[in-house]
């Protein structure tokens, strides 16, 4: 009897111990999650960038600016003592690489926000998938397909299309030239270009009267201009990317078609001055960053960069700098900045001017301000801002 | 009529890149039967190895080429050995090897050299000819004195040298070659590096024209092998021919039909000619292998 009854006795016992050392385990293994204390806890962000692959030149950069402003921001004792932790996945310059990265560090590493996306087929992979968790993102990019605009959470720090083609617009009108002639990559990116390029050549008195396209790819666009310079063009817009655009730029000096050019921001890389040499002389490049001769709100960038890397930046240097800068400023915002939800909503009322870029977001509004555009021009081969 | 001249001139520059490439894929096929998809990746090796050296670590120009040949020969030989040791495996599998080595020698290249593409300068410069309309840049007489000295080299080579000899008639019949004591694993091995070498070179001829990375070999491989399957993939004055022809053809259809749909057009060419001439444009017969 006695037995019988000691017996369930014993095995609460022997229960509650067990639970106890379990328990006291699981505190053991994450101290975090009990005593620990909540406020010095890194803010997780998770970066996808085109480290390798097509346009690895312009993750490779990102990648640097970002490194220097999460140094910069963790040294000035990071967000209310927390500092700032980035997960870095290459998504190789393709957009299915890139979706599972970005799936990967939402759902299962828990990030508060996320930044990157290369160029705009990543980013909209990127994209689609934060809008699902709620989850801010900002984007190295500019907007691509219409449908971006809708978004809640992506943030865009490059200027679009349109912004891009009016300023090259009218920067050719007002130096007076009226046929201009397009070389352009037939993907998307040369096509979207294209399309704003044509609708609005009638607003600003010019005409496109010849268009040609190439791929990256491609080694020689010797046909191409030749059919351009048969339009009798008095300007001539490259809208490439490099190193296929300063390979046309050489081309252009072979065939001695000796008009002005203006190409947008994919080419304000240093491969433009490495591979076009001489013939990047003169060229008009569409920028966000004068590097060699920086605007104000860029010089602090400029200096701290070349401190550490000891050469100068490019634009997509300043821009991975300001997706920091810029999540930075939202973060300190909210009450609790790792808070995706807080984040974005402080991201929402965001003004920011940075090293390559100006934003004033608002709601409906996620895209950088017109003046983060910097025209300049190549001289001795620097990038020096183009007087007015 | 001078812009039609202007098309033919950029078209030659560019075909006879291909023809290299083609040449290259035409010797290792002929010798070995293989299909090589490495083969672009000995210009990529041939370009940027010069390129690199020169440009990242200050290396002499002339120093960086050489450097960059002995590279790609022994990139050549390497999978020429390797592919020695797979005898009797299906063809599927081998060319599954020549892809997977085309992307670890990818790889490698832009571990060392990073992802820029980097160019260097014509040793004749960058000036032009200019005749009547047409702009001749100097470049393109090179790549064309090049590509000849190189076709009658490689002639000399198969008709003059013990080894070109021996595969010559390892190419004409394997079997019978074994037997009067032929080294077939050295011609094998002979066959790579002269693919790797003719690659490597079209690969300086490309570097000044076009700034090549770590990534710029496999469009290489695939219009070479367009044009030694146009060429009659087992012959190697066809695939120079055809080489030539593809540069031309995609000036001509970029020039006069679409810019746009110029790769199109070309490849709608190649698939023409494998349906109505399965042996290539100059094949005489079909081959069985």
């Amino acid at each position: 009897m006695n037995a019988y009854k000691r017996r369930p006795l014993r095995a609460f016992l022997a229960a509650a111990t067990i639970a106890t050392i379990l328990l006291t385990a699981a505190c053991g293994a994450n101290p975090d999650a009990g005593s620990g204390d909540p406020d010095d806890d890194p803010i997780q962000i998770g970066a996808v960038l085109s480290l390798s692959g097509a346009v690895a030149t312009l993750g490779q950069a990102t990648e640097r600016g970002i490194r220097l402003a999460v140094a910069e921001v963790n040294d000035g004792g990071g967000i209310d003592g927390r500092p700032l932790e980035v997960t870095y996945l290459d998504d190789q310059s393709d957009q299915d690489v890139a979706a599972s990265s970005a799936q990967r560090l939402m759902n299962r590493d828990g990030v508060t926000a996320m930044i990157g996306g290369t160029f705009g087929t990543t980013a909209n992979a990127i994209g689609v998938l934060a809008e699902r968790s709620e989850i801010p993102f900002v984007t190295s990019t500019g907007i691509v397909v219409e449908e971006q605009e809708g978004w809640e959470q992506s943030f865009f720090t490059l200027a679009n299309f349109e912004l891009v083609s009016e300023a090259m617009l009218q920067y050719l009108a007002d130096e007076g030239h009226e046929r201009i002639g397009l070389l352009r990559l037939s993907r998307e990116y040369g096509q979207i270009g294209s399309g704003y390029l044509n609708e609005l050549a009638d607003d600003f008195g010019v005409e496109i009267v010849a268009e040609e396209q190439g791929t990256d790819a491609d080694t020689t666009f010797t046909t191409q201009l030749t059919n351009i310079r048969a339009a009798d063009v008095d300007a001539v817009i490259v809208w490439f990317a490099n190193p296929a655009g300063a390979t046309a730029l050489r081309n252009m000096q072979e065939l001695g078609i000796d008009v002005p050019v203006v190409v947008p921001l994919s080419m304000a890389t240093g491969s433009l001055i490495d591979v076009g040499g001489p013939a990047a002389e003169d060229v008009v490049v569409l920028a966000q960053l004068a590097a060699d001769e920086p605007e104000e709100r860029a010089q602090a960038f400029v200096d701290l960069f070349i401190e550490e890397y000891g050469d100068s930046p490019e634009t997509f240097d300043a821009i991975g700098y300001d997706l920091i800068m810029i999540l930075t400023e939202a973060m300190r915002q909210a009450d609790d900045p790792s808070d995706s939800a807080q984040v974005r909503d402080a991201l929402e009322s965001l003004k920011y001017s940075g090293a390559g870029t100006v934003v004033a977001y608002g709601p409906g509004n996620h895209q950088p301000a017109a003046e983060s555009i910097v025209l300049t021009r190549v001289e001795d081969g620097k990038f020096v801002q183009l007087a007015n | 009529m001078a812009e039609f001249f202007q098309f033919v001139t950029a078209g030659i520059l560019i075909g006879g890149i291909y023809a290299l490439v083609a040449l290259g894929f035409s010797v290792t096929f002929r010798t070995t039967g293989i299909v090589n998809f490495a083969q672009g990746e000995f210009v990529m090796v041939g370009g940027l190895v010069t390129a690199g050296l020169a440009h990242n670590f200050g290396v002499p120009l002339g120093v960086a080429a050489v450097i960059a040949l002995a590279v790609a020969a022994l990139a050549g030989w390497l999978l020429g050995s390797g592919l020695r040791r797979m005898e009797g495996a299906s063809e599927f599998r081998l060319v599954l090897v020549t892809l997977a080595y085309a992307l670890a020698l990818q790889a490698m290249a832009l571990m060392i050299f990073g992802p820029d593409p980097i160019r260097f300068d014509s040793p004749v410069g960058i000036g032009v000819l200019r005749l009547g309309g047409v702009t001749v840049v100097h470049h393109g007489i090179l790549v064309v004195v090049a590509l000849s000295v190189l076709v009658l080299g490689l002639v000399i080579f198969l008709r003059r040298t013990r080894w070109g000899r021996a595969m010559v008639a390892t190419s004409n019949d394997r079997e019978a070659a074994l037997s009067v004591g032929v080294n077939v694993g050295g011609v094998m091995s002979w066959a790579f590096i002269i693919a790797a070498l003719l690659g490597a070179i079209g690969g300086l001829l490309l570097a000044p024209v076009a700034a090549i990375s770590y990534s710029a070999g496999f469009l290489m491989s695939l219009k070479g092998f367009a044009a030694a399957v146009l060429g009659g993939m087992a012959n190697p004055s066809g695939a120079v021919a055809a080489g030539l022809l593809i540069g031309v053809i995609e000036s001509l259809a970029a020039g006069y039909i679409s810019s746009g749909y110029k790769d199109s057009i070309v490849m709608a060419v190649l698939i023409a000619v494998l349906v109505l001439r399965p042996g290539g444009i100059f094949g005489r017969k079909v081959r069985a292998a």
